[in-house]
């Protein structure tokens, strides 16, 4: 069927269509953001647009993935990793600048379960504990979570006793569906994601059963001369958001 | 040596699940070939809507229905002791529910095929349905089951969306080639992708390459 319009509502409708594009341009930028940080990277992105002219679209994986994405070339101004090493990489191969590379937060995995959890019950008990069948985290092969959390089992003393439970998912938010879902009966998920469920019982781990989570920004090359990017990586840094990350389940380093 | 077990449990999931596939849609495509039934279009469609459902709107209702707070993960759970997700068996229910309409189509398009007066010979020569459709219909429909084992075979090799969601990625249970590529290729391991990918490229052109050489060679004989 060919549509009857008018002459001038298609230019019209044109115009409309060029004027979308042509702003998108100019204030739009691409932000990849590792999936334990994706649900506070959307708090921050509408308060941005809250308070700046500009537009933010969110892309969230594992670092693993979008790590390698970046490196073959996807569109992307900023990348929230959710480890160092990445970030790192990213400065040696020469592709990003080394000032423009900050720590924005620091994680904290926490164990989850939809079953409730007494507090005389310990972790390292409640994992090898057979009402355990699976264990969910993120496949540590991608995702700095996942290699935290083969990390915490390893210092346990218990990740032989529990090979056989571990479920692999591919990032924090899978972990979460896993476990929200009731599929898995414990999964590690990020500080921010065990907020979200409150029909589960979640418990931190002490900080010296792993590396500190470190999680850097990176300003990539396609967001050098976005304004989108410049404006939202300054603002990334500024109180507002730190103080939006520190309530979010996550520890903010000290500048 | 190249760790080999996504292979083996690809293989695994995709002969159980063609002889599951076959088990199920042999009566169901026999039944719709030959029904009058009113509800007929309604069960064509529902076999149908794996072919244009995203695979993750499957998997994101079979994690609903397989967590054992369900009755259906709660049944499983009680009466095999492993839940459905994260399990081969699992897998296969998902596989099999996803190669449905690859499989019911060829055999229905087969047994429709069959020319209804040779029944009807059969029938008045005192034959019992299940006798007419075991020692007539099956025998014509030889093609028809070819086609539809090597289909839902070849797409139970392909399978990836909803094994990603259910399966949880578990080396020797739920890692299936594609899964194994998926990773590899996130890891950055493009040796290992592609000494998978290219497995899977040949052997899936092979499998095809077999299929249409058979019907090639019998629609000639018949010239």
């Amino acid at each position: 069927m060919i549509l009857k319009v008018g002459k001038g509502r298609l230019i019209g409708a044109v115009l409309v269509v060029f004027h979308i594009a042509s702003s998108a341009m100019a204030d739009t930028a691409h932000m990849a953001v590792a999936a334990n940080f994706a649900l506070v990277a959307t708090e921050l992105k509408e308060e941005f647009e809250a308070t700046h002219d500009h537009q933010m679209t969110l892309i969230s994986g594992s670092t693993g993935k979008l790590y390698a994405q970046i490196i073959n070339g996807a569109p992307f101004a900023i990348f929230l990793s959710a480890d160092q090493r990445r970030p790192q990489l990213l400065v040696d191969g020469n592709i990003v600048r080394s000032h423009q590379r900050f720590t924005y937060a620091v994680g904290e995995p926490m164990f989850c379960s939809r079953q409730k959890w007494p507090a005389n019950v310990q972790l390292s008990d409640r994992l090898i504990d057979d009402s355990t069948r699976h264990i969910a985290i993120p496949n540590p092969e991608i995702a700095p979570f996942g290699e935290a959390a083969m990390k915490i089992l390893t210092n346990l003393g218990i990740k032989d006793q529990i090979s056989d439970k571990l479920v692999l998912a591919e990032n924090v938010g899978q972990t979460f569906a896993f476990v929200s879902s009731g599929n898995a009966e414990m999964g590690l998920v990020s500080g921010s994601f065990a907020q979200q469920n409150p029909r589960l019982y979640c418990r931190g781990v002490l900080a010296t059963l792993h590396e500190p989570l470190k999680q850097d920004a990176v300003l990539l090359p396609a967001g050098q001369k976005n304004k989108a990017a410049l404006a939202f990586f300054a603002f990334l840094q500024g109180e507002t958001a730190r103080s939006l990350i520190a309530n979010s389940g996550y520890g903010v380093p000290t500048q | 040596m190249i760790e080999l077990s996504s292979v083996v449990v690809t293989l695994k999931l995709a002969f159980a699940s063609t002889l599951l596939l076959m088990l199920v849609s042999t009566p169901l495509a026999w039944w719709l070939a030959t029904t009058r039934a009113r509800i007929k279009p309604l069960i064509e469609a529902l076999t149908a809507l794996p072919l244009v459902l995203p695979p993750t709107v499957l998997g994101f209702y079979l994690l609903i229905l397989f967590n054992p707070n369900s009755s259906i993960g709660y049944f499983w759970l009680q009466t095999t002791g492993d839940t459905l997700a994260f399990s081969f068996a699992g897998i296969l229910i998902a596989s099999t529910l996803h190669s449905l309409p690859f499989v019911v189509q060829p055999l229905q398009n087969s047994f429709e095929s069959i020319n209804k007066n040779v029944l009807e010979a059969a029938a008045n020569l005192g034959s019992r349905p299940l006798d007419s459709f075991l020692s007539v219909a099956a025998p014509l429909s030889k093609r028809g089951f070819l086609t539809a084992a090597v289909l839902g075979f070849a797409h139970s090799v392909g399978e990836f969306g909803v094994i990603l969601m259910v399966g949880g990625n578990i080396p020797e249970r739920t890692r299936v080639i594609s899964i194994d590529i998926y990773t590899s290729v996130e890891t950055l391991d493009y040796a290992r992708a592609h000494f998978l990918s290219i497995g899977t490229l040949a052997f899936a052109f092979l499998t095809l390459l077999t299929l249409y050489l058979i019907n090639y060679s019998r629609s000639h004989r018949l010239i």
